[in-house]
């Protein structure tokens, strides 16, 4: 069965169409949502999230992109909108505990470690995503997009909807600031 | 001992990444993506009707629905014995003398 033809079957509501769609880009939505949030739980809860959108949302759909390229679209929004509503959350209940009503510490997240990473490096690998997740949004996806999901400069152009020169800036300068970060990191730990 | 802060190390760390495998999400996913889905259609009405649904809920909306009727004839009842009674004090007062057939036929001159 080809994609279009299960486009249309979904548009239909149609059950094994949509069984298909979510066995199939499952693996993509829930690695891209990973890179991003960096929790396997939120990860798990963004991938649900999705695939709910995509069955709700699929007569929109019109075909102007790639099939993988909306719901990547989809994940990466979702993702981002995760994180923003983590760090209201996070200064909300700094501004609590400052006027006392709210009296647990406001912990960071515990470090995160990538289930596709070799064990062997797992130090250095819980301190290169603490890093990553310091970049600012843009240049998070697109690192993200570009070393997780190993998507090229078009396919990520196209989902962040930028032309390909404004990616490999985005690259470009996240490359720098993770230097940056790292350097200051490992010169501190040393 | 060797410069972790070194422009090689950081570039190993940087290169980490490469060759990553995907993660996957944990067994039964669409099982969990269809349940979200069902509780996601789960709409107004459906709410509704399985709030009233409910034992107690149920039980005390009849109660109610008796107890207003209940309430209802009682009142109706009580305006309707009070009408009479008017009506008994209105003749008295105002002297008001029904005619009956009797009368007509008994009318002598």
């Amino acid at each position: 069965m080809t994609e279009w033809e299960l486009i249309e079957l979904l548009k239909q509501k149609d059950e094994s169409a949509f069984k298909t769609i979510v066995d199939t880009w499952k693996d993509m939505v829930y690695n891209t949502a990973l890179g991003i949030v960096q929790s396997q739980e939120d990860a798990e809860d963004i991938s649900q999230e999705v695939f709910v959108r995509v069955y709700e949302s699929i007569s929109t759909f019109k075909g102007e992109s790639k099939f993988s390229t909306w719901i990547y679209r989809i994940t990466v929004t979702r993702s981002l909108d995760h994180l923003r509503r983590k760090k209201r959350k996070k200064r909300f209940a700094f501004v609590e505990s400052l006027f006392g009503k709210n009296d647990e510490l406001v912990n960071d997240p515990p470090d995160f470690f990538h289930p596709g990473v070799a064990t062997e490096k797992k130090e250095d690998a819980v301190t290169l995503f603490k890093a990553i997740a310091e970049l600012p949004e843009n240049q998070n996806t697109a690192f993200v997009l570009n070393k997780i999901e190993g998507l090229s400069y078009q396919q990520i152009s196209e989902i962040m909807n930028m032309s390909e020169s404004a990616v490999d800036s985005l690259l470009h300068r996240a490359k720098m600031n993770l230097r940056k970060k790292l350097q200051n990191y490992y010169s501190i730990n040393t | 001992m060797q410069n972790n802060s070194s422009p090689d190390k950081i570039e190993e760390v940087l290169n980490i990444l490469d060759g990553i495998k995907k993660a996957e999400p944990k067994p039964f996913f669409y099982t969990r993506v269809r349940a979200r889905l069902e509780a996601a259609h789960f709409t107004f009405w459906d709410r509704i009707s399985a709030l009233i649904s409910r034992p107690g809920i149920a039980f005390a909306g009849i109660s109610l629905v008796l107890i207003l009727n209940l309430f209802a004839i009682y009142s109706h009842t009580m305006s309707v014995s009070n009408n009479d009674q008017t009506d008994v004090a209105s003749t008295e007062e105002y002297s008001v003398v029904t005619n009956s057939f009797y009368d007509i036929e008994n009318n002598k001159p």
